[in-house]
């Protein structure tokens, strides 16, 4: 238990981290950020000075004249009071915009990652148990592939050949917007249908990468005596397989798997764009086309803490796993 | 000791025929061969010993036995013969599904990994409840708990022990953990690799005593390995030298002790320490152990031995009975 509230210790103080130097970015970067959004505005919108500044003050929660410490604090507060700002384009705020956002971006990223890693996890092991043949070859290839194409082109060629060509799925939406959101089966099956290709795109691309992992690692716990003292002791195959090489074997890819969430959560903005699917990485990218700063910057803080809790799971799920962490508590700092 | 009303050996109590077994591994600067051509007999009941300087195959050998070798490795050649119901079977013929059902449950190994021999994310109890299961499926968690308690507490574990993880015990602990859990099945043949380096003299003591209490109760067969013959000397009945992947030397404890025929065995002998001997006697082997991946020509062991005439670096002596069943591959000695 003290070892999970270290944990947390942790990731709130790298978010506390992380607020704290964007905030100072902003206002103590050299050239002035603050001068240079005004000039924009003033350029862009044909604003007048005084109109510009007072703008960007506002959408930046920046009060002139006030001690920077004293805007620190007023800051952080507000940000922990959900006062993330306005978005400029659409003048809702800031929050708003990324909490309706980002329960689709966590189902279609949870979902997809869930998947890819279980193939990746069941074919790893599979080929370290034929480790030289040539389905182990084929395989292998066939994961290298699978981790070296980017999601947004696959996503591309997706769309294109089964939602445009062969319009088979559909090209865009979350979910078909004429039928009432709902724990109805009829919205389920519509969520379903709509998020099969921008899922099929990520699980594609990186099950690939899992399975590779999970093959050099299985490898490695094959060599380990224990395994050799579980077949002396007459243990049935499956047996071995899942107690003996696939949980020690597993234990290492979980680290990458928290990784890998918060890199998707970024990574979103492609796969998301191109489906129009109404999530997280969709706002930040029509955010930046229309540089609603703003928005731009809430939802690099959302990707942060996503980042960070992902990792906080990723450490809890080790610890589970593994009990000379749990109980040893010298695992990381 | 009961060494002498076993001294009349019988072919019939034979329970273990080894017989032409050649390891070998698959290694970076070519093939080692770590068990060559080694013919063996175990008889029922007794307690046989392996010795011999380390790494000249003891525990490739003893893995053998249960049809074990690392992935690097194959058995080139030669049979395992196990005697079940006045019949062999070879272990090395055995289907997969036959051989699983036959590890543990006839012949268990302690082995000499005690450390690294326990899945680090489960408990002990696991490890019992795991080996019992798949063998006999229906039995419940707190039958085996139970018996599994029982078996630590012989060997001087405190039964808490179970509801450890395999890293929280010392080396010690692991050790004795390992030889409880070899018998959870009850073998009729438990071989012990080295079973008792881990442990401070008082321990193996107890130990090599329980061991004996075991034996003389339950009449188990036993091979124990060790490259201390002081602790072969205490505990088994027969014993049997073993040199670069060649026995050379089989007999009783009395006949290796007292009248030792191979050189080997002889310089083995001298280099025992003890206290009340001046180091300056203890006379170790001259020159180096030879590389195993060019073993020397004939008599493995010429180029060390003091003895050594023309034959022996011509052709490879061949184990031979003197008598009383006392064996050994020499050039000196012609078959009785
Ligand atoms: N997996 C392997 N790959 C390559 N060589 C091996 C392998 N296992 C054992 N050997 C070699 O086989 C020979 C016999 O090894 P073994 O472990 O049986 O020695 P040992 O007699 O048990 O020694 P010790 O007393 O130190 O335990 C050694 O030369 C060793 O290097
Ligand atoms: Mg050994």
């Amino acid at each position: 238990m003290r070892w999970i509230i270290k944990r947390l210790i942790i990731a709130i103080f790298t978010i506390y981290i992380v607020i704290t130097i964007t905030f100072f970015l902003i206002r103590l970067m050299p050239g002035n950020f603050i001068d240079m959004m005004v000039y924009y505005y003033m350029t862009t919108y044909g604003m007048s000075e005084i109109e510009a500044r007072n703008t960007v003050y506002a959408l930046y929660n920046v009060v002139p004249n006030e001690p920077i410490f004293l805007q620190y604090i007023k800051y952080l507060f507000g940000l922990i009071n959900g006062n993330w700002g306005k978005s400029y384009i659409s003048n809702k705020s800031v929050l708003e915009i990324l909490l309706y956002g980002l329960p689709w971006t966590a189902f279609l990223l949870s979902v997809s990652l869930t998947i890819s890693f279980a193939i990746g996890i069941l074919l790893g092991i599979f080929m370290a148990y034929r480790r030289g043949t040539f389905l182990d070859s084929l395989l292998s290839t066939l994961s290298s592939i699978s981790r070296a194409t980017p999601n947004f082109i696959l996503g591309l060629l997706l769309l294109y050949f089964l939602a445009i060509y062969y319009p088979i799925f559909p090209a865009r939406d979350s979910y078909d917007i004429t039928i009432e959101p709902g724990l109805s089966i009829q919205f389920i099956s519509s969520v379903l249908y709509h998020s099969f290709l921008p899922m099929l795109a990520y699980i594609l691309t990186s099950f690939g990468g899992w399975a590779l992992a999970m093959r050099s690692s299985a490898i490695r716990v094959l060599g380990e005596d224990y395994v050799m003292a579980a077949e002396a002791r007459g243990l049935k195959p499956g047996r071995i397989a899942r107690t003996y090489v696939g949980r020690n074997a597993v234990l290492p890819l979980f680290t990458s798997f928290a990784i890998s969430l918060g890199y998707m959560f970024g990574g979103s903005v492609f796969i998301e764009t191109y489906f129009a699917y109404q999530g997280i990485g969709q706002i930040i990218g029509l955010a930046m086309s229309w540089r609603d700063y703003p928005l731009i910057q809430g939802g690099f803080l959302l990707i942060t803490i996503t980042v960070v809790l992902s990792n906080l799971l990723a450490d809890m799920l080790y610890g589970l796993l593994d009990p000379r962490i749990k109980r040893g508590g010298t695992y990381g700092g | 000791m009961s060494i002498n009303n076993k001294e009349r050996r019988n072919e019939k109590d034979i329970i273990l025929k080894i017989r032409g077994l050649t390891i070998e591994f698959r290694v970076t600067r070519g093939i080692l061969r770590a068990v060559d051509n080694v013919d063996l007999d175990v008889y029922k009941g007794e307690i046989l010993g392996l010795a011999g300087e380390s790494g000249c195959g003891k525990s490739v050998l003893a893995h053998a036995i249960l049809n074990l070798v690392d992935p690097n490795g194959y058995i080139k050649s030669g049979q395992i013969l196990f005697k079940q119901n006045d019949e062999y079977i070879d272990i090395l013929s055995l289907s997969n599904e036959e051989l699983r059902k036959f590890r543990w449950d006839k012949i268990s190994i302690v082995f000499q990994g005690a450390m690294s021999s326990f899945n680090p994310v489960i408990k002990i109890k696991d490890h019992f409840i795991d080996t019992v299961k798949d063998h006999e499926s229906n039995k419940n968690e707190e039958e085996i708990v139970k018996i599994a308690k029982k078996l630590l507490k012989d060997f001087r574990l405190d039964e808490q022990v179970i509801n450890l993880y395999p890293h929280e015990m010392s080396g010690g602990m692991r050790q004795r953990a390992l030889a409880s859990l070899s018998f959870i099945l009850n073998p009729e043949f438990i071989i012990l690799d080295e079973p008792t380096t881990a442990l401070d003299v008082l321990t193996q003591k107890f130990i090599i005593k329980l061991l004996r209490e075991i034996h003389e109760k339950t009449g188990l067969t036993m091979l124990f390995i060790t490259h201390d013959l002081a602790t072969l000397a205490e505990i088994t009945d027969r014993m049997a030298i073993m040199y670069l992947g060649n026995i050379v030397e089989i007999g009783t404890v009395r006949q290796i002790f007292y009248d030792p025929k191979h050189p080997y065995t002889k310089a083995l002998l001298q280099a025992i320490p003890s206290i009340t001997k001046p180091l300056e006697d203890l006379n170790p082997l001259p020159g180096p152990v030879p590389d195993p991946l060019n073993p020397p020509s004939g008599c493995k062991f010429h180029p060390r031995c003091p003895l050594r005439f023309k034959a022996c670096s011509e052709s490879r002596p061949k184990l031979i009975d003197l008598g009383d069943g006392h064996l050994v591959a020499c050039h000196l000695y012609k078959r009785n």
